[in-house]
């Protein structure tokens, strides 16, 4: 029998940045996948990024991972988003080709070295324990009877765990529209003593474009400016599609509200939880009666299809009904339904049962990733991915996990909110989910997380030293700006030009470009010239210099919480006076420091103190 | 845990002495010192008994009554055991004394507050509140700190708290959902409200700190002008040395006053003079030191005499402070006197004959009592949180049109965590609960 370093079990965005961490970091990997050419699917809608998942992308490539890359080769146009709301929240989205975006990704899977794919279902997980010791997974069984061998197991089946699909009243088990579920490995699980729960996402019809009227929609064009999401794009001009936009009205929300009674989610037929900042249009009708017209956007498939996709108006509602009420948005009078909407139920691992390596608490190197832990999106799910593959490598080399702090990524908060986090519906990384967003901008992940990738061989050595030059000439040209002296003669045409207050002594440019009204490309003749990237580097450097450092005197301050460590097999309930919420939820997510303690919802200020009097006088 | 014991009524204060022992070895060491009708093992929960307490070799210290509390319906849930005397301070640390020899520790300051605390019977404000209550010195100061126990302050800082949720609620929604055709509110007036009601709760804390902490009012003049006389007519007993003859006072005498509920803190000095003598010397630097610590001065003339260039140069140097001019010796003959270009308030008074004494504790009132604002926030702590919240309001409002949202999220972030060390967290899931309840979201 084969015996692997690591099985990686689904091939989605988890599944393949997983399973491409583990094999380039030298582990003979195998994924089991129900579907070889579904992986890498988007099975929602076409487009990559945005607000709180650029950062997710820009960091999952810092570290070495694929996303970046083949996101920016089946690219369909960029924006940027949140450009008025300053550098730190700023986001790059971009549209992708769904068909190229799988291809490019089928490719890379299929020609790594020690990558091994095969298409079987894992329906077991298998376990030893010698007496005395934890539960340790060992391996798998498929649905043919086969038993695959490993040191190190990392599960990420997405929404296929006992997945059912809802349209209308009618539903059937399936992991994604025309898929066959994976029910068997959801009992392996609870057989093993996870607790699961289950959740409900929703999609939304594709259509034809042939048959939408597009003079009745407002075009959104994608950025003149190139843009790119991965360190190893080079050159990006990507054949640019325009998104449209149009409106629901009151007659749509007429025909929703009439037709709630063949609504699964309004029948009570769906259990699982939803997602609020993602609700289907029956929601939407539902919950916000007063606002009748609800955006809709309409996102091509790619350059060689007509299918198209229609963000915002995910619904469960019978196939008839979804047809009526697209009928009455303007431009899709006449639209004809490539493939309906539905909503699909799947069961879900509790995720305060995994270490923020994402290693499970009961069963030692089992790994899980993904939408298995109760996320949504494609980003959480390559960040879970990279993360698990890395430290199923670690464990197989004998060396120390790898967890990011909240303050260094958005993907340590990731990690970490899952790990303490009790999840009541689908998590989806937003910027103020990170305390510390002000330092974490998208454009500095290289800079903050290369040397991670570079000390576990996924980033080569002459991509880093790239990045530290660009490091260094970017601190260069900080002294320049505060060496450069501006007459008011030269510079007071200009910032009057941008109302701006005149000077009347000579100021650095530094000084200068502190302004929030001044950008660095209205100074730029005076300083020696700039690439974009040393650009916005250096005007984050400029514009944030107070806000940098009170955040890094914060973070000072949250490390000395951090490092204090609750021990292993700490009794919450003999901590006196501790609120019995607080001790239940503390028993139950175990923290390790008492700053995640802090983090935990339920648990008050006064008992974190009372925790740490009790923690003191034990020591 | 240890079981604790402590002298819990102030020192020099009251006729009764109460020593209090919590902890687990309380009854024990009851029984080993009380002698009385029952034995303290023996008797029921929160009974009284009267008795005598005996040191280790079986000598009598004083009489006294026991209270019995057993856990967990006591102040700190330990079982917790109460001596009363009705002596003086000399007998309380001979019984102390032999609590402790009998296995008790002495208690640190505020231990059976944080006992209370550790149990989860009050919250941290709450804990802070008993604190100032046992340590209260007026009668205000005393209300201000039940208002605190009763949980007024915490009130405040939770409306105060919405208010900043709602603000943040804005701001990250249009900061997270830009792309949506979301109408956010304008976050400015919100704003300003925070800063009013933060502004009201610093302005009472200034009055807060005063009734906790007093005031403090030194007497300063001239030798031989009467200041211990009108300290002693004040104080309405002698407790300066008075004499005729000049520089009697040769240190600086403190004694503290209770004016309708604010306690005031009288300091006499030595008279001012030019002197070669060492002793008076040092009399004189003690004399400024007081000057320089004291919120107000008590500036006291010989109506008899004419005002020099000297008391004129005195009084300019002292400007800043609240001073009140006094002239003494009325009920001798003497001339209107007039000083001008100053607004303290000036009265004529006689320590001899008792003569308007009562004005000066009333002027003295006046000039540091704000009437209409209620006072709740008095703990340096609370103050100088409240002040830092300020300061991040202050910096978002003033950054309204040049700051970009995320930056003024992280202003009033800072201020929302500075309230939030007063008393419960907004963390970001309370955020996003928030935008998703007001607004509807979802491409």
């Amino acid at each position: 029998m084969d015996k692997f370093d690591c099985i990686v079990v689904g091939g989605g965005h988890a599944g393949c940045e997983a399973a491409l961490a583990a094999s380039r970091m030298g582990l003979n990997t195998l994924m089991l996948t129900l579907n070889l050419d579904t992986i890498g699917q988007l099975s929602c809608n076409p487009s990559m990024g945005g607000l709180g998942k650029s950062q997710l992308i820009f960091e999952v490539d810092a570290l070495g991972g694929e996303i970046g890359l083949v996101s920016d080769i089946a690219s369909i146009g960029y924006r940027v988003l949140n450009t008025k709301k300053g550098l730190a929240v700023q986001s790059l989205r971009a549209q992708v080709d769904r068909k190229k975006y799988r291809e490019t990704m089928q490719k890379i899977i299929l020609n790594t070295e020690n990558l091994h794919v095969q298409q079987e279902e894992a329906i077991e997980i298998i376990t030893t324990s010698k007496k005395g010791t934890e539960k340790c997974a060992i391996g798998v069984v498929s649905a043919s009877g086969m038993e695959y061998f490993a040191n190190t197991i990392i599960i990420t089946t997405g929404t296929f765990l006992n997945g059912l699909i809802h349209i209308g009243l009618k539903n059937y088990p399936s992991g994604r529209m025309g898929e066959l579920p994976s029910t068997e490995l959801s009992n392996s699980l609870k057989k093993l003593g996870f607790q699961l729960g289950r959740l409900k996402t929703g999609t939304s019809a594709r259509v034809d474009i042939r048959t939408i009227d597009f003079d009745k929609t407002i075009e959104q064009s994608p950025d003149k400016k190139a843009h790119r999401f991965s360190h190893r794009t080079k050159k990006n001009n990507p054949t640019a599609c325009p998104c449209y936009i149009t409106h629901t009205n009151i007659l749509t929300q007429k025909i929703i509200l009439q037709n709630l009674k063949s609504s699964p989610l309004y029948s009570g037929i769906i259990k699982g939880i939803g997602a609020r900042y993602c609700p289907s249009i029956e929601d939407k009708c539902v919950r916000f009666k007063e606002k009748t017209s609800h955006q809709v956007f309409i996102e091509p498939d790619g350059v060689d299809t007509n299918e198209c996709y229609l963000n915002g108006v995910s619904t469960s509602l019978p196939e008839t009904v979804q047809l009526d009420f697209l009928h009455t948005i303007p431009g899709l009078e006449k639209v004809r339904i490539i493939r309906p909407g539905y909503a699909i139920e799947y069961d879900f691992v509790l995720p305060v049962q995994v270490y923020p390596s994402l290693e499970t608490k009961i069963i030692k190197n089992l790994y899980l990733a993904g939408q298995i832990l109760g996320t949504s999106g494609y980003e959480e799910a390559a960040s879970q991915g990279m993360i698990a593959g890395i430290n199923a490598a670690l464990k197989v080399k004998g060396k120390p996990q790898f967890i990011l702090p909240r303050y260094e990524a958005y993907i340590g908060v990731l990690a970490d909110d899952l790990s303490t986090k009790e999840i009541l519906e689908p998590y989806r990384m937003f910027t103020s989910r990170v305390e510390h967003r002000l330092i974490l901008p998208e454009h500095n992940a290289d800079e903050r997380l290369m040397k991670y990738g570079l000390a576990f061989g996924l980033i080569p050595k002459k991509e880093y030293n790239k990045t530290q030059k660009l490091v260094e000439s970017v601190k260069v040209k900080l002294r320049e700006l505060k060496s450069t002296q501006l007459k008011p003669e030269s510079i007071n045409p200009i910032l009057k030009e941008n109302n701006s207050m005149p000077i009347a002594k000579s100021s650095s440019a530094f000084q200068i470009l502190k302004r929030p009204e001044i950008k660095i490309e209205m100074i730029e003749q005076f300083i020696e010239k700039l690439n974009g990237n040393e650009k916005i580097r250096l005007e984050f450097f400029v514009k944030y210099e107070g806000y940098i450092k009170r955040e890094h005197a914060l973070v000072k301050k949250f490390n000395e919480s951090e490092s204090y460590e609750i021990p292993q097999g700490f009794d919450f309930y003999k901590v006196k006076g501790l609120s019995r919420e607080a001790c239940e939820k503390l028993s139950k997510i175990k923290p390790v420091t008492l700053a995640q303690a802090k983090r935990i919802g339920g648990v008050r200020s006064a008992d974190i103190i009372r925790l740490f009097f009790t923690l003191k006088k034990s020591q | 845990m240890d079981t604790i014991a402590a002298i819990s009524t102030p020192s020099g204060e009251g006729g009764i002495g109460i020593i209090r022992i919590s902890g687990s070895k309380a009854l024990k060491i009851a029984d080993k010192i009380f002698k009385g009708k029952i034995k303290p093992g023996l008797a029921k929960t929160h009974t009284i008994h009267y008795g005598k307490i005996i040191d280790n070799t079986g000598k009598k210290i004083d009489e006294c009554l026991l209270m019995i509390m057993l856990k967990p319906h006591t102040y700190t849930t330990e079982d917790t055991i109460e001596i009363n005397i009705h002596s003086g301070i000399v007998p309380l640390r001979n019984i102390l004394e032999t609590v402790l020899k009998n296995g008790a520790r002495l208690a640190e300051p505020g231990e059976f507050t944080r006992r209370a605390f550790m149990a989860g019977k009050i919250d941290l404000i709450q804990a802070e509140a008993v604190l100032d209550i046992i340590q209260a010195k007026s009668e205000k100061a005393l209300t201000m700190a039940i208002n605190q126990l009763e949980g007024k302050l915490s009130d405040h800082i939770k409306k105060l708290k919405n208010k900043l949720l709602k603000i943040i609620t804005n701001l990250e929604t249009d900061i997270e959902f830009s792309e949506e055709e979301i109408k956010i509110q304008n976050i400015s007036p919100m704003l300003k409200e925070v800063q009013q009601s933060i502004n009201k709760l610093l302005i009472s804390s200034k009055q807060g700190k005063l009734l906790k902490e007093g005031v403090t009012f030194t007497l300063i003049g001239k030798t031989n002008v009467g200041k211990s006389s009108i300290f002693n007519s004040l104080l309405g007993k002698e407790q300066a040395i008075v004499t005729k003859y000049p520089g009697t006072t040769r240190d600086t005498i403190e004694a503290w006053v209770d004016i309708k509920g604010l306690p005031l803190k009288l300091i006499d000095t030595a008279g001012l003079m030019t002197t070669n003598n060492p002793m008076d010397m040092a009399g004189q630097q003690r004399t400024q030191k007081a000057i320089r610590e004291s919120d107000g001065i008590l500036f006291i003339f010989d109506a008899t005499k004419a005002v020099t260039k000297g008391d004129i140069h005195l009084l300019t140097s002292i400007k800043d402070k609240k001073v009140i001019c006094i002239f003494n010796k009325c009920d001798l003959p003497h001339q209107k006197i007039v000083i001008k270009n100053f607004n303290s308030p000036f009265l004529s008074v006689s320590a001899l004959n008792g003569t308007n004494i009562d004005l000066i504790l009333k002027s003295i009132s006046k000039l540091v009592i704000l009437d209409n604002i209620p006072p709740l926030v008095s703990k340096i702590r609370h103050i100088e949180t409240l002040e830092k919240a300020n300061l991040s309001i202050k910096k978002a409002i003033s950054g309204m049109k040049n700051l970009t949202p995320e930056c003024l999220a992280y202003e009033i972030k800072e201020a929302s965590t500075c309230l939030s060390e007063l008393t419960g967290e907004i963390t970001n899931e309370i955020i996003l609960n928030q935008i998703f309840s007001e607004f509807c979201i979802g491409k």
